[in-house]
């Protein structure tokens, strides 16, 4: 074969220090195996049985605003083993799709694979960020778990550059490729049955998005109907919400009609204050009145509504911040322009 | 209620534990008893069947601390990234309450956590190694435990396994080029076996980059005329190709001939399925098939 035209690389031998990277890890590995093994049928009889009914001790309540470098750590029910508990970083948060995504924590101390970082953290459910099971998970369900901690600007940083090597299957260079694990390369390799189990955990969370992802275009889709009295009707006449009377103009804010329609099947009727317009962007956001019975989850998907057009949907949006702030973006200039009306606007969101 | 039932915890302590930052800061003694007693307990029982003298060491009762396997339960929990101790790193807490139903089972998952996570970091951390052996005489599994002198030890025993295995590129650039390589070798090897003479050989590299490696079965679809041990003959040459590529003056290592090898696999995969897709291939592609259908069942 003609050598002359083989393209010209150079390969290095890896470090010892990542050699013994996966020899750590195989130890670590070896005993969870056989403790496993041991336990199991402790932990079988952990599984709970239908129509329980929960410790009846109150934990502390969800930290609901997702902000990237985020550490959170999930409810038994996102994740498909409940005595894992899930540990994740968020690398992004997505309003335009709902979504943010998440890298998880493995439960051992050091890097298995090229795509797992030794955080240098020293809590022990934070040493090692798994980039190649890194997904995007609902922000609402992201929201319904406890903020543990924070990556910080550097680590942050330094994250995203792994999950863009971890993506483009590239290689990081310099100190970051030291504190990252050795490839597998062999289709035997007892790593991959690793992988095939932690990438289980995310089931239940991948369902959720999925199923919201598909109940936003549903929901965008819904008949919508505002009639000459101002009334809003929705979905064919199962809802009818008549126009309050007008309030006492408060300091020039321009105000809309909202309403929930929540998990519960129950639907909230209040009021949101236009906060933010940018012109460039045809975006604008509102702010929700209080509701006693409703604490919002950010990340959930929103209309705006205007009177005074065949089709009155105007803007979608999604539930930002403290799940209180409604942020839009219309479609076009035209519905951008109905969008800024001062009044006959509803603003629907959607908790399930 | 600890002289009757010494290992249990009662709710109003698991409440004030809750509450406290972690068992230093709580106040009733008989919660800080209750709670050394319970991990200490649990813990003692995991890692004294695997070395007793590491159960003494955290759970023995002429340990200078008598907190000290609590303690080491909650330095394992602890999700934070201050380092202080701060109450957001103890959601643990919250989590463990969160996904029980009733007491029992919030001290079950604790249990749990204790005797299968904690044994196993500090096990991994006192460097014991566990193998599973089989009694010749009764027939039953069991496990040897080995305790090595440090980790570099360990290290030194194993590290010749993995010397020569691992090669990377140097630099970005470096895997831009290993990549251009891989798919150029691919190109040749295939180019190669497409001689006349080779038909059977690259017949028989389709069969292996699909997953099927049954020459029995190869054989009787009559894709080839030969005798089975020509066929186990003509498999060798090819893969004795694959070995000796030569992949330039500076991937001369064992390691880096690997490493390429496996960069090239996926590149001669796709040539592969390219020619598997013409028609007048359409008796290989389902032959292969079959064969793969009837491997996976």
């Amino acid at each position: 074969m003609a050598k002359s035209t083989l393209p010209r690389f150079m390969l290095s031998e890896v470090s010892e220090t990542r050699k013994r990277f996966l020899l750590r890890w195989r130890l670590e590995r070896k005993l969870d195996l056989e403790l496993r093994e041991a336990y199991q049928n402790e932990e079988r009889a952990l599984v709970a049985e239908g129509g329980f009914t929960r410790f009846g001790r109150a934990f502390r309540p969800f930290d609901r605003a997702v902000c990237t470098g985020d550490i959170r750590l999930l409810p038994a029910s996102g994740t498909s083993d409940e005595n894992r508990f899930l540990y994740v970083a968020v690398l992004f948060v997505r309003a335009e799709s709902f979504s943010s995504v998440v890298a998880p924590f493995s439960p051992y101390s050091v890097p298995a694979c090229k795509d797992e970082w030794l955080t240098g953290i020293e809590s022990e459910p934070l040493k090692v960020l798994q980039f190649w099971n890194a997904q995007p998970v609902a922000t609402k369900d992201l929201a319904r778990s406890w903020k543990t901690g924070d990556l910080g600007e550097a680590r942050l940083e330094q994250a995203r550059i792994l999950y863009r090597h971890a993506i483009g299957g590239t290689w990081p260079q310099g100190g970051l490729r030291e504190q990252v694990g050795l490839a597998i390369l062999n289709p035997a390799d007892e790593r991959l049955a690793y992988q095939s189990e932690e990438l289980a955990h995310f089931a239940p969370l991948r369902g959720q998005l999925f199923h919201l992802m598909e109940q936003a275009e549903r929901f965008a889709k819904c008949s919508v109907r505002i009639d000459a009295s101002g009334a809003f009707n929705l979905g064919n006449g199962a809802h009818r919400f008549e126009r309050s009377a007008r309030l006492a103009a408060d300091s020039g804010a321009v105000t809309s009609e909202a309403v929930i329609l929540t998990s519960d099947d129950e639907v909230v009727r209040l009021r949101a204050k236009r906060e933010d317009v940018d012109f460039a962007r045809l975006t604008l956001s509102w702010r929700l009145g209080k509701a006693a019975s409703v604490a919002l989850l950010p990340g959930l998907p929103a209309c705006l509504y205007s009177a005074g057009a065949k089709r009155p949907l105007a803007a979608r949006g999604v539930t930002t911040g403290d799940g209180a702030t409604v942020q839009f973006t219309a479609g076009s200039g035209a519905a951008f322009k109905r969008s800024l009306r001062n009044e006959g606007l509803w603003i629907v969101i959607r908790e399930k | 209620m600890a002289a009757n039932k010494p290992l249990s915890v009662s709710e109003a302590c698991w409440r004030e534990w809750v509450e406290s930052c972690s068992i230093g800061n709580c106040k009733n003694s008989q919660t800080v008893e209750q709670l050394a007693a319970f991990g200490r307990a649990r813990l003692h029982v995991a890692l004294r069947a695997y070395s007793p003298e590491t159960a003494r060491l955290y759970c023995g009762s002429d340990t200078r601390n008598p907190h000290c396997a609590w303690l080491k339960i909650e330095q394992y929990l602890y999700g934070g990234t201050d380092g202080t101790q701060a109450r957001a790193g103890k959601a643990y807490k919250d989590r463990l309450i969160e996904g029980a139903y009733d007491q029992a089972h919030f001290e079950g998952l604790l249990s749990l956590k204790i005797r299968r996570e904690i044994t196993r970091w500090i096990l991994a951390e006192e460097c014991f190694d566990i193998s599973q052996k089989t009694d010749a005489e009764t027939g039953q599994r069991c496990f040897v435990v080995t305790r090595k002198a440090s980790f570099d030890e360990e290290f030194d025993d194993e590290r010749s396994q993995l010397d020569g295995s691992y090669a990377e590129p140097v630099g970005e650039a470096d895997d831009e080029e290993v990549q251009r390589a891989a798919a150029y070798q691919a190109a040749e090897v295939w180019k190669t076996l497409s001689a006349p003479a080779r038909t059977t050989q690259r017949l028989l590299l389709v069969c292996h980059l699909n997953g099927v490696f049954d020459l029995k079965a190869l054989l009787a679809s009559g894709l080839v005329a030969c005798k089975q041990s020509q066929l186990y003959n003509e498999r060798k040459k090819v893969f004795s190709l694959i070995e000796t590529l030569d992949w330039g003056r500076d991937c001369a290592t064992p390691s880096g001939r690997a490493y390429m090898t496996r960069r090239m696999m996926p590149e001669l995969k796709k040539i592969c399925e390219h020619w598997l897709a013409a028609v007048e291939n359409e008796p290989v592609r389902h032959f292969i098939e079959m064969a793969g259908h009837e491997a996976h069942q």
